[in-house]
């Protein structure tokens, strides 16, 4: 099962058992190339001073043509920090997770993506549609068809 | 099973920057290597904004994204430029690669140990991997990575050496095969895959070993074969392929001296098709034409044919002394409908992860409350936030930064 996702996976482990995780980011665990953990912080001055979260990697075998899925992990030790694009169920909506991902980023990038869009955060709340996304959201949220495009007040990513 | 798989990957030697000691080598590991794979370029094609992939790398993205993967410039098939002076680097690479990386570690063993205490030298095999995976060593250790930009792809170095012109190197090729033997990481896998299983020969139906259904279609017991002794299946196989794409069938290294056959030109690219208007006879007749199998569905039959296209396409962006036979590429593109099967059933619970690293992050949310309570005190501000960090990166944090 040497994949090319297999092979990609196992060199971003390289580069991070040798050059570390980007600051506030820890590797969590990583015992196979279908799901990878990491502990996320903001340093600095921000909202979410003192706050741990837990964020997850999904790779299929298509990875990385295809995005992973990534989510906060929400259960007895972790919840999803409340951010206008952080769904309560752990799944986000980053245009870097959907039609931004590029092949070139890699799990280490992803992470700190998420780190400046939490530091970045004004306010802590919850998406306005969060209530019905949550009720009806699949497990995974690569199913998810997220609104980049501003359909909802909350979520206005810059497309360049 | 997994778990025996992975740890097989785990102990497999995956060539990788991180192998050398020292910055300014793994710099130079990581500019001849894609950024999408992370491979050595396997023929390495030039995309109009300057940015260089493996053909196979940049046609599978192309079918998802029109976009150059690096600066999201517009760019097609049409684009591709190809690379021999670079894939001649690639090349010499592989082959001083392993010496260059022992005399590294050797010369900072040398440096970082005083004479008095001599310590049996560090053999090439012993890798850093067998540090611990899960968890980042200390804290010393960690250094701000600044993402994919890192391993950016300079421009100017690599437009120099754009070439339109295919395919020169025949005079070459006495030497440059002997080179590479099976430094190529992927060719190794495919020598060591070794299913078991039968299939139906998609041109005489009958039921084969699947890792001889070449050799059988080659051969003299499929049907619709010439009987010809196994021995000259190459030109074989050629006469085939020059009748289907009018060019030259096998790999030409090898086969020149043996059947004699003038030098036809290049072979031609498979045009992709629009399936969408096909029949599904259509579509089966076009995976015939390539002796390809017709198992599964329409939708099977399609993905098979899109990956043969750009498979087919991609060896042809390599000097033509690097080329695979057909034969190898059929073998490439069974291991790739394996890995997508295999891949396909795998779903994960997150509940049940969520449980096993339990310890480890409780430590974390408690350090990070501790460094809470300690802010009364005066600190000093972190080196770098994680905002700074990036602003030469053009792809990851624009938008999201642009957030609020
Ligand atoms: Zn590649
Ligand atoms: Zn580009
Ligand atoms: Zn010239």
């Amino acid at each position: 099962m040497a994949s090319i996702s297999s092979r990609r996976l196992r060199k971003e482990l390289n580069e991070i058992n040798a050059e570390g995780c980007p600051c506030g980011i820890k590797l969590l665990n990583a015992d196979n190339f279908e799901t990878w953990f990491f502990s996320i912080e903001v340093l600095g001055e921000s909202l979410y001073q003192g706050e741990v979260f837990k964020l997850m990697f999904r790779f299929d075998s298509s990875y990385p043509i295809s995005s992973p899925a990534v989510q906060f992990v929400v259960g007895p030790d972790s919840q999803a920090p409340i951010h206008p694009h952080v769904y309560s169920n752990g799944h986000i909506c980053a245009s870097i997770l959907g039609n931004e991902w590029s092949p070139v980023l890699s799990v280490s990038a992803v992470c700190v993506t998420l780190q400046s869009m939490l530091a970045s955060c004004k306010a802590k709340e919850r998406p306005v549609d969060n209530d019905r996304y949550v009720r009806y959201a699949p497990d995974n949220p690569k199913k998810t068809r997220f609104h980049y495009d501003g359909k909802y007040p909350h979520i206005q990513h810059n497309i360049s | 099973m997994l778990v025996n798989n992975v740890q097989a990957l785990l102990l497999s030697d995956i060539p990788d920057p991180s192998d050398f000691p020292t910055p300014d080598l793994r710099q130079l590991d990581a500019s001849v290597r894609c950024t999408i794979c992370g491979e050595l370029y396997d023929a390495p094609v030039t995309l109009s904004c300057g940015h260089c992939f493996c053909s196979l790398c940049i046609r599978e993205h192309i079918v998802k994204e029109p976009e150059c993967p690096s600066c999201r410039k517009p760019t097609n098939e049409g684009q591709f430029r190809i690379n021999p002076a670079l894939e001649e680097v690639i090349a010499a690479w592989k082959t001083v690669r392993p010496n260059v990386l022992q005399l590294s570690k050797e010369q900072v063993e040398r440096i970082s140990q005083p004479t008095e205490t001599p310590r049996r030298p560090r053999t090439p095999s012993r890798k850093k991997r067998k540090r611990s995976l899960t968890v980042g060593s200390s804290d010393d250790d960690i250094i701000c990575v600044a993402g994919p930009s890192s391993r950016k792809i300079d421009v100017s170095r690599h437009s120099g050496s754009l070439s339109p012109s295919p395919k020169k190197n025949s005079g070459k090729s006495a030497k440059r095969k002997d080179m590479e033997p099976s430094s190529d990481p992927r060719e190794e896998e495919l020598q060591t895959e070794k299913p078991v299983s039968l299939v139906q020969c998609p041109i005489c139906d009958r039921f084969v070993e699947y890792q001889s259904i070449n050799t059988h279609m080659d051969g003299p017991e499929c049907t619709s074969a010439t009987s010809t002794p196994v021995g000259k299946r190459r030109s074989d196989a050629k006469g085939e392929w020059s009748k289907i794409l009018g060019g030259n069938g096998a790999r030409k290294g090898k086969n020149k001296q043996k059947d004699g056959s003038p030098h036809d030109g290049p072979r031609e690219r498979i045009p992709t098709a629009s399936y969408d208007v096909l029949k599904d006879k259509a579509v089966k007749d076009l995976l015939l034409s390539h002796k390809l199998s017709t198992t599964g569905d329409r939708k099977t039959w399609i993905a098979r044919h899109q990956r043969w296209v750009m498979i087919y396409n991609a060896n042809l962006d390599k000097s033509e002394v690097n080329q695979k036979s057909v034969q190898d590429l059929r073998a490439e593109l069974r291991k790739w409908e394996e890995d997508r099967r295999g891949r396909k059933n795998v779903i994960d619970d997150p509940v049940v992860y969520a449980a096993q690293h339990h310890s480890e992050f409780k430590r974390l949310i408690e350090e990070a409350r501790k460094s809470k309570d300690a802010k009364a005190a005066p600190t000093p501000a972190p080196a770098a936030a994680p905002s700074n960090q990036h602003d030469d990166d053009d792809i990851v944090f624009d938008s999201e930064e642009e957030l609020n």
